[in-house]
């Protein structure tokens, strides 16, 4: 069941929703939270209830092992707890890897030993990363002494939560768990089923308006590419621009739909997203996008491996391996390996970069205006750049585009251009028209992009609207993008409710689905 | 009271009323056809609604049925028959089986017009389903896309523009497309896309063939004369479809069964409709309606 489709919202919520507060009361939270926890089992079973064992196993397992190990608190720990974390994170990633990865290991281990091997029809289970890393984050937690027992019921409420079951944010049980143990969990508060209705709205508008008009140049220019066609260079940069730009409205939208249905329960999710393209470097930008799995990877992945406590040079790896395996997870294939890979060399030389200029006495935490345009900038044709390996269907197709961008393909002016500017001409530029090959109109194709870009850039974002931070706090900001339970953006978020409504019909599954 | 409850009473009220006022603008103006309300004419492709729909209308006693290349014929140019021409966009033969078995009712004469293109299975896959289009409810009263068509169909109304369809099914073609093709870098180049979606990796079709036959028994038992062609290809386009062994194989595959399914069929895929000139500047797929009713006046030469 997918968040922007009919059954989910006219159908599945307001039943759940309404069944939940009716059964909620402050001495007795069982019902309700028994109710929440059937509901998300149908609907992650509604996609294909063969997994629903699985998930529940897995649940089970988690439990168990988290609740032995947690039983003790260092310094007392008995020793047994580590082998015992070591077989929990093993079992999880081992399902995780079978599901996930075995068609990938076989095709690379045949292709290196050219060998024939067939391939096994194994269906990914839908948000099997998400709830294999939200728990196996509950165990590192529960042998670090940084979780207690919980409760069964809260705990599998946790991880089955249907707004983040399937695509995320990556919570923190600490966080989560104690708001399913508040009293007031199970009561209505009109404050929250507003803004989280307002969130939500947004986020399909998010969808629905922007990633999915961004999807048809990107999907244009992708999958030619994948067949062979070759690209100029503006027809390349829409269809980079245009992914970049499709991603990140798809994902954030995603998670701005799932922090505004966790908020009608009266759950607080963690922030996402947080204006990701308007990073001043690398580093900042991971502090901005996928935040959650940014501090999943931070906090068990990087920090364990030595973080930046052993040296430059074991920094640098850390960091490489980091992303390399960030990039592995989020799909069995080589293009997302360099993606993550490319992340963790720009994130070395960031760094690097910042040592450098931190010796030459400057000021690393501020720059000049200029400095701050150049180094956005620099960030986002870095992330563009990597966007394409994550998008391209092989390596080929990513170098193909790659090339396209570079200009190595031609770079096609206009044809008016052709009269009055033969030196172009004589430098190799064509007059074919900006888009000759796509066959879509330049001037929408300008205006979407254009739009969506300025979104992406300079607007506040959806967090500092709703939660009048950021941006919102100029005057201007404060009067247009101050979110306030007024007339005006009742009347605003009905109207994009019911435009978000009407783009139902044109259903697409989210990007992260597939991770 | 609460301005948080005052504040969600209004949303959903806003919702509401906006989604009714967009419904009764859609359901009004009927873009595509469905509640039988439509006065302002065709300005969306729905070739398909309208001509299942249009031809239980229009005064005829022939059809002439393929893709798009064929929909932009004139019907009322054709010899011998007052055709209705009920072409659509990428008519595959079990569409065309599927419009006959529908709509068919005291027709004479059936002219088909196919091309290769729509045997290849992997571009264009099977359509196992017994519905020419989708008729969701919902979907024509509440969709962003019918919405988009009621304005468009709103405005091009009042600007004066003609309708995408005529009544007697000829398709409109662009006024903006309107110039001679004479072949060029740009052209080339939409050749070779188009090739590609159409060629590479060619599956050819054999559950196209049954239905080519099934089409022909259908035809037969009820008595309708008919006749096929296939549909000329540019010839650019031509050397390009060579360069696919599989396509060009698949090419030789489809004249051979056509002979044996309609003997006397009309090979017109490299002929003298193939001329560049025939075409449009930035459409190497289309010929043009004049050509279109020369290439007729020859199969129904052929048929007497």
């Amino acid at each position: 069941m997918l968040f922007n489709s009919y059954s989910f919202l006219f159908v599945f919520l307001p039943i759940v929703l309404g069944l939940f507060f009716a059964l909620g009361r402050p001495g007795d939270r069982r019902a309700a939270t028994v109710c929440l926890l059937a509901s998300s089992l149908v609907f992650y079973g509604w996609w294909n209830y063969r997994f629903l064992l699985l998930l529940v196993v897995s649940i089970l397992f988690n439990w168990f092992v988290g609740e032995t190990i947690s039983k003790r608190t260092p310094p007392e720990r008995p020793a047994g707890q580590k082998p015992l974390l070591v077989l929990g994170i093993v079992v999880n990633l081992f399902f995780l890897g079978y599901f996930k990865y075995t068609n990938f290991f076989i095709q690379n281990v045949t292709a290196f030993f050219n060998t024939r091997s067939p391939l096994y029809d194994i269906i990914l289970p839908l948000g099997i990363s998400f709830f294999t890393f939200t728990q196996i984050k509950y165990l590192v937690d529960a042998y670090r002494g940084q979780a207690k027992p919980y409760p069964f019921l809260q705990y599998s409420l946790f991880v089955t939560f249907f707004p983040h079951l399937v695509a995320g944010p990556i919570l923190d049980h600490k966080s989560i768990i104690p708001q399913f143990a508040d009293k007031k969990f199970v009561l209505f508060r009109a404050d929250h089923m507003a803004k989280g209705l307002t969130l939500f709205f947004l986020g399909l508008l998010k969808k629905a308006l922007l990633a999915d008009q961004m999807a048809i140049y990107a999907t244009n220019v992708f999958d030619a590419s994948a067949m062979g066609v070759i690209f100029t260079f503006f027809e390349a940069w829409v269809g980079a621009l245009s992914y970049t730009l499709q991603i990140y409205f798809d994902f954030s939208g995603y998670s701005d739909m799932a922090i505004g249905l966790a908020l009608m329960f009266n759950i607080k999710f963690p922030i996402n997203f947080f204006s990701p393209y308007k990073a001043v470097n690398v580093i900042d930008f991971w502090r901005r996008w996928h935040i959650t799995l940014s501090h999943f990877l931070r906090d068990y992945l990087y920090i364990p491996l030595g973080g930046n406590r052993k040296g430059v040079v074991r920094q640098n790896l850390n960091l490489f391996v980091t992303m390399f395996l960030g990039g592995l997870w989020h799909g069995a294939a080589w293009t997302f390996v360099i993606w993550g890979s490319l992340h963790g060399v720009f994130l070395a030389i960031n760094h690097g970069w910042r040592s450098l200029r931190q010796r030459l006495g400057h000021d690393v935490e501020h720059s000049s205006r200029p400095g701050r345009f150049l180094s956005r900038m620099v960030t986002l044709v870095a992330v563009i750049g990597a966007w394409v390996f994550f998008r391209a269907a092989d390596l080929e197709t990513a170098f193909r585009v790659l090339k396209g961008m570079a200009g190595i393909h031609g770079v096609s002016l206009p044809r008016g251009m052709a009269e009055n500017s033969p030196f172009l001409a004589k430098w190799g530029f064509l007059f074919n028209g900006l888009t000759p090959t796509l066959g879509i109109s330049p001037s929408t194709m300008t205006f979407y992009i254009s739009v969506a870009l300025v979104i992406a850039l300079f607007g506040p974002n959806t967090m500092e609207i709703i939660n009048n931070d950021g941006p919102t706090r100029s005057p201007v900001g404060e009067k247009f993008f101050h979110w306030r339970p007024s007339p005006r953006w009742a009347v605003l978020i009905g109207v994009g409710a019911a435009f978000s409504v009407m783009a139902l019909s044109q259903v697409s599954e989210f990007i992260y689905f597939q991770f | 009271m609460n301005p948080f409850v005052r504040y969600l009473t209004t949303l959903s009220t806003t919702a509401t009323l906006s989604l009714s006022l967009l419904g009764a603008i859609n359901w009004r103006v009927d873009p595509f056809l469905i509640f039988e309300n439509n006065r302002l004419g065709v300005y969306s492709w729905v070739e398909r609604q309208f001509k299942s729909s249009a031809i239980k209308t229009y005064q005829h006693d022939a059809v002439l049925l393929g893709t798009s290349k064929t929909a932009l014929i004139n019907p009322d140019d054709l010899p011998m028959f007052k055709f209705f021409n009920a072409s659509f966009s990428s008519a595959a033969p079990e569409d065309i089986l599927l419009f006959l078995k529908q709509n068919l009712t005291q027709e004479k004469f059936v002219l088909i017009g196919l091309d290769l293109f729509t045997f290849n299975e992997k571009a264009y896959p099977y359509n196992d389903s017994n519905e020419l289009y989708r008729d969701d409810l919902l979907e024509n009263l509440f969709s962003l896309n019918a919405s988009k068509e009621s304005l468009r169909t709103l405005g091009l109304h009042f600007l004066g523009r003609p309708p995408l369809i005529q009544e007697n099914g000829q398709r409109h073609p662009s006024p903006d497309n309107d110039e001679d093709s004479k072949g060029g870098e740009v052209f080339d180049a939409r050749v070779d896309r188009i090739a590609h979606k159409y060629y590479s990796s060619f599956t050819f079709s054999e559950k196209r063939i049954v239905a080519l036959q099934d089409i022909r028994d259908l035809l037969e038992k009820r008595g309708v004369g008919h006749k096929v062609f296939l549909n000329p290809i540019n010839e650019k386009e031509y050397e390009a479809l060579l360069s696919y062994p599989q396509a060009h194989t698949s090419l030789l595959t489809l004249k051979k069964e056509l002979s044996r399914i309609f003997p006397g069929y009309v090979d017109l895929t490299l002929s003298r409709y193939s001329k560049l000139s025939y075409y449009y500047k930035d459409d190497p797929v289309h010929y043009k309606p004049h050509v279109g009713k020369w290439i007729v006046d020859e199969v129904m030469k052929n048929s007497l």
